[in-house]
């Protein structure tokens, strides 16, 4: 009796807890799908005057405290983005992928403007120690040190403030541009074999011709004619690279709290923990953050333009300029190759059971997996559990795999 | 001794009623029909229910052994019995083709008696001119195959069917000496002049002669013989299952995958066919393919392959296979088509039909299809090379752009180098 009594006070506790709050955040637009400022009601707030919930709590840096809404604007605006699109995110694997894991996953810390490397120990690397921007992470929990009073954390995302780098400084392999260059210097190799055949064939013309009445072939007129054409392709070429660099952006920086996708993706990395231990990045597990951040997105032009969110093109394994299978190693794990792949997987599978599809792919692959076993295994395993017809799903995801070039 | 009397009546007696059975053609593998046309249906019934053709229709091949069956004699009973009823009845295939809806068989026989039928109807341009007739050149060979060929009706057509009996009768005259199809119409007229046959006998010789009946391979009695033999020794798992898939058209061709078969190939072909796809099947199924190198005595190193490996090993094994039975002594050279080893397997049973669709699209791996821009490249690049130089500046630049283009978006495709990282 007394029991019933208790689990009746406290929740009704922690329903007359939940508190909403609106304020402003970045949220995509309806119809173009751009970032605008709009008002929005954070859900599940626990405090009337913090960025703390139910399931978030928001903090600054290194702090446990969560942020005040009487904080400077620059701060409670990013704590209010991050705040509403990670309640978003686990609404999704709540509500739509129907995660248990994710119910009961504990109130995770989201650590925002926090430039300090995570240490597996300590939790927080030093001070000094290359202070990180323009990224985003999420960590497992960690045990903590009591002896070196390091308490013990649960998951957590950190979003990293943002710097503005030089594009000089940024190492970046723009494959796209690199193509174009490629294309340019074929027509313009073009147009000199075009211009020298004809300067031939005139010769040839005037000279075994009695009857020729036009210009001589070496005349002022005929040179200009001939070389022209090269000489305005010449200075095209020459003059493309500097216009260029005159023209395109010369910084880059990253508010990752700002970006929906990013908050989405580094969620999903804890949604998907049960399964995908958070050890390290591989292509794999970013691939399915990727994946489902896209789907929370629910956004088309995340998946048809993946080249504008990335430093590599990598979509068809076919061609060597665009993939190259180091790519998915370690240290180029942010490539979007297995983000386009379980993208395509899904609509190979089907909309309708593709969701549920790849959720139950994270139980038949692992952190380690590689693409082209693991992954791949993994996939035909899950068909092999959750397809209706499995043999012509399966012919279906190997020949769509094979026409990518894996 | 009267034991064994009564035990071979008995025998005797059960082997003449299994002969005499009707013989039975229903469809049991074909779903939509090839020949699907319901405006001639409808105009098939407009003068017959449906029960009366039926009745019709079970009335021709009714006692008519296996052996003995004949699209001819079908048409002729069938056409009989309908004009009987209806004298200016003029629509044959309506009722064919509802026959096929009804499943009392299928488009293999639909397919038959039409061509029997378009035998039977062709229309003969009479008199020949003689200038353009030719006939052999050796005399007492063009009077031997003369006499030959006044025999047509009592040695040949009476016991066989028409299309057997004109193949026999050809065999026969090619005995005697070569003769050209130009040379055998005018030993039809020869033989018609010195009246060793008949007008009638003369019409249908003629109408085989111009329908190259004798280079048909596919009959009522070769197609049912085919059939009870795979049926025999490969029995259906699910009667009841039904494919669109194999009554769709053949490419290249103006029949379905399941006609093509059964016209090109014998039982034993279509067996020896099913079984290359059954090992497909198994091969894509499995969930480990590994490779083991030996060394003196012992297992050395074991290579496992992953699952893309896996699968165009299948497919390579797979083009091994089709290769190598032309190789086998019962095809004598010819390799039959992919599409013709999915029809057989699913004709054996070896193969469901939710499956035909995907397995039959696994040959766009090794032959796939060429986009119209793909095809078109080719003719654009040839005329922009030439264009380049012949139209003068300054619009010369315009084909070098074109060709850059094509380069860039046609072009696109695989690189030529080989990736290493993968065995298969």
């Amino acid at each position: 009796m007394k029991t019933k009594i208790l689990v009746l006070l406290s929740l009704f506790s922690f329903s007359a807890l939940a508190i909403d709050h609106e304020m402003e955040a970045l949220v995509r637009s309806d119809l173009a799908n751009m970032p605008v400022t709009e008002k929005v009601t954070l859900t599940n707030l626990v405090s009337e005057d913090s960025f703390d919930g139910e399931f978030f709590k928001i903090v600054k840096g290194k702090s446990q405290d969560a942020v005040k809404f009487s904080e400077e604007k620059h701060l409670t605006f990013r704590a209010a983005t991050a705040y509403y699109h990670l309640m978003k995110a686990r609404s999704f694997f709540v509500d739509v992928v129907k995660s248990e894991y994710v119910k009961n996953i504990p109130k995770m810390t989201i650590r925002i403007e926090h430039s300090n490397q995570f240490s597996e120990l300590g939790h927080f690397a030093h001070d000094n120690l290359e202070p990180q921007f323009n990224n985003a992470l999420t960590i497992p929990a960690g045990k903590g040190l009591e002896s070196r009073g390091v308490q013990p954390w649960g998951m957590e995302i950190w979003f990293r403030p943002s710097k503005k780098i030089n594009i000089k400084d940024l190492r970046v392999n723009n494959l796209q541009q690199q193509e174009f260059q490629v294309l340019l210097s074929q027509f313009r190799d073009q147009i000199r074999m075009q211009s020298l055949q004809r300067f031939l064939s005139n010769i040839a013309v005037a000279y075994t011709n009695n009857d020729y009445q036009g210009p001589s072939p070496f005349s002022q007129e005929s040179l200009i004619r001939t070389v022209g054409s090269t000489l305005i392709i010449e200075a095209g070429y020459l003059l493309m690279d500097p216009l260029t660099k005159m023209l395109s952006r010369k910084w880059y920086w990253l508010d990752t709290a700002m970006i929906p996708e990013i908050i989405y993706h580094e969620y999903s990395h804890a949604a998907l923990s049960d399964a995908l231990v958070l050890s390290h990045s591989t292509a794999v597990i970013e691939g399915m953050a990727d994946f489902f951040a896209g789907q929370i997105a629910d956004s088309p032009k995340l998946a048809t333009r993946i080249k504008k969110y990335n430093t590599y093109n990598g979509k068809n394994a076919k061609r060597k300029q665009d993939y190259m299978i180091q790519f998915e190693m370690q240290d180029y794990a942010n490539t979007d190759f297995v983000f386009g792949m379980l993208w395509e997987m899904k609509k190979v599978v089907g909309d309708k059971q593709g969701l549920d599809f790849m959720y139950s792919l994270r139980k038949n692959i692992t952190t380690n997996s590689g693409i082209r076993n693991e992954l791949i295994e993994g996939i035909l395993n899950t068909c092999d559990e959750m397809c209706e017809m499995p043999f012509n799903d399966k012919i279906r995801i190997l020949k769509a795999l094979n026409l990518k070039g894996l | 001794m009267r034991l064994p009397l009564i035990g071979l009546l008995l025998f005797s007696q059960l082997s003449f009623a299994q002969e005499a059975a009707t013989v039975s053609l229903k469809n049991d593998r074909e779903g939509k029909s090839f020949f699907e046309n319901p405006a001639k249906v409808s105009r098939a019934l407009r003068d017959f229910k449906g029960e009366e053709l039926l009745e019709i229709y079970q009335n021709s091949i009714k006692g008519v052994e296996g052996s003995k069956l004949c699209a001819f004699d079908v048409n002729k009973s069938m056409s009989d019995a309908l004009l009987k009823k209806s004298r200016r009845f003029d629509a044959y295939e309506g009722v064919l083709l509802y026959l096929r809806s009804k499943d009392q068989f299928d488009d293999v026989v639909v397919k038959i008696l039409l061509d029997a039928r378009k035998v039977s109807t062709t229309t003969i341009d009479l008199p020949k001119s003689e200038d353009q007739l030719r006939k052999p050149s050796d005399k007492v060979k063009l009077a031997e195959m003369v006499k030959t060929v006044g025999t047509f009706k009592e040695r040949f057509l009476k016991n066989a069917c028409y299309d057997d009996a004109y193949r026999n009768l050809l065999g026969e005259i090619r005995k005697v000496g070569d003769v050209t199809d130009v040379e055998l119409e005018g030993l039809f007229v020869e033989a018609a002049k010195k009246k060793v046959i008949n007008t009638e006998t003369y019409l249908l010789l003629e109408r085989a002669r111009l329908n190259e009946i004798s280079t048909n391979g596919l009959t009522l009695k070769s197609y049912y013989q085919k059939m009870t033999s795979l049926r025999l020794h490969k029995p259906l798992r699910d009667a009841t299952e039904r494919s669109d898939f194999i009554t769709e058209k053949a490419l290249k061709t103006k029949v379905s995958h399941r006609i093509q078969l059964y016209a090109n190939y014998s039982d034993l072909q279509i067996m020896l066919m099913a079984d290359v796809v059954k090992r497909l099947r198994t091969r894509l199924e499995a969930k480990k393919v590994t490779i083991s190198i030996f060394g003196e005595d012992e297992e050395v190193e074991i290579i496992t392959l992953e699952p893309m490996e896996r699968f165009r090993l299948a497919i390579k094994l797979l083009r091994k296979d089709m290769a190598l039975l032309a190789t086998n002594t019962y095809f004598n050279g010819r390799t039959p088509g992919y599409m013709d080893l999915i029809s057989a397997s699913y004709e054996t049973s070896l193969i469901p039909a939710t499956e035909l669709k995907e397995l039959g699209g696994l040959e766009e791996i090794w032959n796939p299809a060429k986009t119209f821009w793909e095809k078109a490249s080719v003719w654009i690049r040839t005329f922009s090379s030439v264009a380049t130089v012949a139209i003068p500046a300054p619009y010369g630049f315009i084909p070098a752009l074109v060709l850059v283009v094509i380069e860039a978006t046609v072009g696109k495709g695989a690189d030529t180098q080989p990736d290493n990282t993968v065995l298969f």
